[in-house]
């Protein structure tokens, strides 16, 4: 039947909305060959439509599987732009290498691109009343107060807080700080609320 | 939305706070408040109030509604009447809630008034998902959501919407005849905005 | 309906249609897995998958006549149309609503667009009992798929609210999708 690998991975794709699987490039290969076979086929009937009419048909219907083709590869690749965009809301600018692999390198030039996209437009944003910027990834949920304790889940290194002191961040560490200075590690996995 | 944003929004409502401290007049986005002086009653925003309370700067004095005979008759009215009936305002649930968790000592007979306020809730509740029942079942395209608390409403999110939606695109789409074939149909790109 | 981009109608679009081939294909043989022959003979009866089906009705003329799927004939419309709620749609139909806007216009009578209706309206309460459910599995279970994303957000929105009442703060925490792939790396290094 035509168009059965593109489902498959499609399925995939359907049956984890929550992460981002590895770029399949190997199915990715085999459906754009049986589109070059649909294609060359249909070539060759098309040219052949001349002694035997109801070749026409024939060649109608590789063309409407070849469309369907590209509608699946389409959908593939949106749904997965959708994905590496919450990817850059989600885990920062900076991605963890183990992330950064399922990503095809010009899938990751558009993570790129779009990470420049945001950062400057979130610079832009209230210079005109004299702010420089507010980061939107931050503050995605009502403040209740000013200070939370939180419980360090990995080793982190040094956090400069921006009245100058240092701390490091261990492991099972205990710390006591301004929202503020924390709610994007709360959201990255590296500190957790304590409640 | 999420609750405690429809909360955030309930933390806006002026309520009258007694001060133990003196302080001058403060400046803050949503207006100004004081001056503070101790003994003397005041209004402020409901978070202030609650923050105020968590230092205990302050004795909070309950609004006029969370009084025993005020929510009995609600109850009673709840109860009897078919229709959702009005509540003495927007964000009943969101000042019970942060009120008698923080300050149940300011309010008088606070655990009968929690007890109560609980049961015009549930009340309300059950009344909500009995008429959205009906509404599917009719077929009703609209429904009327007078007296529906925004926390109320919040809560048939996105179960009602959608089901209505559903209903709407079935009934137009299986009575179509044929349109454009499938994989050539037009390009539509749906403007998805961030899921966060 | 039909929306371009979209996983969900493409797998719709995916499910397999009865059709009847309306004239001879030459070299399409392969669509109909019983025949042993490179040409595809007109009169064939053979289930393909509804965008091919939809494609090849609608050349002029016809290619294919598109037949119902059995969900959608007499015999489980009157159970349908009786006590919709007493069907697996999960066994039956995965993508009932969908599947069924799409084929109802082969129906001339209207009578599959009219169980359509009747069937979401009486199962709506399965949705409704399913969100507030603690016991999702057999709640959840004959749910259609577009039913089962219904009540997962509505039980979402639930716990949401009776989290909100519970609790007095509002405790941040990690991103969804960073929580998931931690989820998944630890299961991946339990593996091996």
């Amino acid at each position: 039947m035509f168009a059965e690998k593109v489902i498959e991975l499609l399925k995939e794709a359907e049956r984890n909305p929550d992460t981002i699987d590895p770029f399949n490039d190997e199915k990715i290969r085999q459906i754009l060959e049986e589109m070059h076979l649909l294609f060359k086929m249909n070539m060759n009937d098309a040219n052949a439509t001349n002694e035997n009419k109801s070749l026409w048909t024939t060649v109608q219907v590789r063309h409407s599987a070849l469309e369907r083709n590209k509608r699946c590869l389409l959908a593939y690749l949106y749904d997965r732009m959708k994905k590496i965009k919450t990817l850059r809301w989600e885990f920062g600018s900076v991605l963890p290498p183990d992330v950064r692999e399922l990503l095809s390198d010009e899938e990751y030039q558009w993570f790129s691109k779009y990470s420049t996209n945001l950062a400057s437009y979130m610079r832009s944003l209230g210079q005109d009343i004299g702010y420089s910027g507010i980061d939107l990834t931050e503050n995605l949920k009502p403040p209740k107060s000013l200070y939370i304790e939180v419980l360090c889940m990995a080793d982190h290194g040094k956090l400069e807080l921006e009245d100058g002191d240092v701390i490091t961040l261990k492991r099972n560490s205990r710390h006591f700080l301004p929202t503020a200075e924390c709610q994007t590690l709360i959201r990255q996995g590296v500190l957790k609320q304590i409640v | 939305m999420d609750p405690y944003e429809i909360e955030f929004l309930g933390e806006n409502r002026i309520i009258s706070v007694i001060p133990n401290f003196s302080y001058d007049k403060i400046y803050l986005i949503c207006g100004e408040f004081g001056p503070f002086r101790a003994g003397l009653p005041l209004n402020v925003p409901l978070w202030l109030a609650i923050m105020l309370k968590q230092k205990q700067k302050c004795r909070i004095v309950p609004p006029d509604w969370m009084d025993l005979d005020v929510l009995e008759n609600i109850k009673e009215e709840e109860k009897r009447s078919r229709f959702f009936t009005k509540m003495p305002n927007e964000h009943y649930m969101v000042e019970a809630k942060l009120i008698l968790g923080v300050a149940a000592e300011d309010v008088p007979n606070s655990s009968e008034i929690k007890t109560i306020i609980k049961d015009i809730w549930d009340i309300r509740m059950s009344k909500l998902r009995t008429s959205m029942d009906a509404l599917m079942k009719s077929g009703g395209s609209y429904g009327r959501l007078d007296h529906l608390t925004l926390m109320e409403i919040n809560s048939v999110k996105p179960l009602l919407p959608s089901a209505m939606d559903d209903l709407h695109r079935i009934r137009t789409t299986s009575k179509r005849p044929t349109t454009a074939s499938l994989n050539t149909s037009t390009f539509s790109q749906s403007g998805s905005s961030q899921n966060i | 309906m039909s929306n371009y981009l979209s996983i969900s109608d493409i797998l719709v679009s995916n499910e397999k249609v009865p059709c009847k081939f309306l004239h001879d294909l030459p070299k399409m043989g392969f669509l109909d897995p019983s025949a042993a022959d490179d040409d595809l003979k007109a009169g064939t009866n053979v289930e393909i998958p509804l965008w091919l089906a939809e494609s090849l009705q609608s050349r002029r003329p016809p290619l294919v006549s598109v037949d119902l799927p059995k969900i959608y004939k007499d015999a489980y419309r009157e159970i349908l149309n009786a006590d919709a709620c007493t069907v697996d749609m999960h066994k039956l139909g995965q993508y009932f609503y969908e599947l069924g806007c799409y084929v109802a216009k082969h129906d001339i009578k209207g009578e599959v667009a009219a169980t359509l209706e009747n069937t979401f309206k009486q199962r709506f309460r399965m949705l409704l009992s399913a969100s507030v459910s603690t016991d999702t599995l057999s709640t959840m279970q004959p749910l259609s798929a577009s039913e089962r994303k219904r009540a997962a957000a509505a039980a979402s929105s639930e716990n949401a609210l009776s989290a909100w009442l519970q609790r007095g703060d509002c405790p941040l925490t990690t991103a969804n999708m960073v929580a998931n792939h931690r989820k998944r790396k630890r299961a991946e290094m339990e593996m091996f």
